[in-house]
């Protein structure tokens, strides 16, 4: 079985946000206004941290783009109480909108804070309804939501390669802020397969987690050259 | 006392009556609510006797997620001229001479959060139309009603084909 998952090239992330928008437009992630995102119920399944060391004009400013970690161990899966989220055989952490009560105890748990409840009613623009992407569902408010690692496009994939009557290759399946990231920064594959370039990377002395101590083992690696100061 | 207390009785049962005919008359009506006209009561099971396979009226199905309700174009290609002398095909004849598409009601209805596909279906999981759609094939006269297929169904059917049951296989 394939366990799916990502590594981050600090190093080589702008900050362009690219990732952030490829998120939205893919998987219907409803636009936010000022308001909501000063009281922290903006929804942004990939969100760009921005870290500032120095004091002007010697800063230095380094970013670390954040989708759900899709933990070996999810603190969000223990505290469900309707099995509404849960580690897929896959290694993803599901999120079934429609059988989510709206409780928040996971976005409660989440130590990275990436589950995102809705607060309010989604409105789209005229604009934007005719190009919401049929593959993925509009979340209804009350809900939880979060990043799927594009999953709709795992099962096409599947769906294609079955068609084929061929294996799943492992490029087959990319997330959409892979595919639209300019600098290489996000790289995507089967962290089982020890041929695949994600397998390497994460073991390489450059590679690090999130909050490791804590034991829930995301899936999501990070590379930097030296000590993460964020 | 007996004569003050028979008017009472009547008009229980009275209300009592009037209760159970409406309730019955409101289950028939909600019954009947999604209740489907077609624009033209078509007989599916002329078309098959008459050698039509499925994919000649509804030609996506294996290539894309829904299969596709037929075109007048499609209809067309047989109907050039009236083959009997039907009532129903007349009006087929004055939709073709009018150029005017048969606005067809969709007779299953996927939530919104359900991805189903008909090629991950049929082309890939060569499952026959009629483990879903029954007997259409046999029908003289469209269905009134909108056909529904519970969760439960899918998942026997997934359980049994050893295919996959992961919620977010489905539940997009």
């Amino acid at each position: 079985m394939r366990k799916w998952g990502m590594v981050i090239d600090l190093d080589r992330c702008t900050g362009c946000q690219a990732c952030v928008v490829a998120c939205k437009a893919e998987n219907n992630v409803v636009f936010s206004d000022p308001t909501q995102e000063e009281t922290h119920r903006a929804i942004s399944w990939m969100s760009v941290l921005t870290v500032l060391e120095g004091e002007y004009p010697d800063v230095k400013e380094s970013y670390i783009p954040r989708p759900c970690m899709h933990c070996e161990n999810p603190p969000c899966v223990k505290v469900c109480p309707v099995g509404a989220t849960y580690k897929n055989p896959e290694g993803i952490v599901a999120q079934v909108y429609t059988r989510c009560i709206g409780c928040r105890y996971c976005t409660n748990n989440c130590p990275y804070t990436l589950k995102y409840f809705n607060y309010y009613r989604p409105r789209w623009s005229n604009e934007m309804k005719n190009l919401l992407n049929p593959d993925v569902s509009k979340r209804q408010v009350g809900v939880v939501e979060k990043c799927s690692f594009c999953h709709h496009r795992l099962q096409k994939a599947k769906e294609d390669a079955r068609f084929e009557k061929r294996e799943l290759r492992e490029e087959d399946y990319v997330p959409a802020c892979v595919q639209t990231c300019p600098t290489g920064a996000l790289i995507f594959g089967d962290l089982q397969n020890p041929k695949s370039e994600v397998h390497r990377l994460s073991k390489i002395s450059r590679a690090f987690r999130l909050l490791e101590e804590l034991g829930t083992e995301p899936q999501v690696f990070y590379l930097t050259e030296g000590e993460w100061h964020g | 006392m007996k004569k003050l207390r028979k008017p009472k009785k009547l008009g229980l049962v009275l209300v009592g009556l009037t209760l159970v005919v409406s309730v019955f008359l409101l289950v028939i009506l909600i019954d009947s609510w999604g209740g489907i006209t077609q624009p033209l009561p078509f007989n599916h099971k002329i078309h098959t006797d008459n050698g039509l396979a499925c994919e000649d009226c509804h030609p996506n199905f294996m290539e894309y997620a829904s299969s596709g309700r037929p075109e007048l174009e499609i209809c067309a290609s047989c109907h050039e001229e009236a083959l009997t002398e039907s009532e129903e095909e007349k009006r087929l004849m004055e939709y073709i001479q009018d150029g005017n598409e048969i606005d067809w009601v969709r007779l299953y209805r996927i939530p919104e959060d359900v991805y189903f596909s008909h090629r991950r279906h049929v082309a890939v999981g060569n499952v026959e139309c009629a483990v879903c759609h029954g007997d259409i094939v046999e029908s003289t006269r469209p269905p009134s009603k909108v056909r529904k297929i519970s969760m439960e169904k899918c998942m026997d059917c997934h359980e049994d084909q050893e295919a996959n049951n992961d919620c977010i296989a489905c539940h997009r």
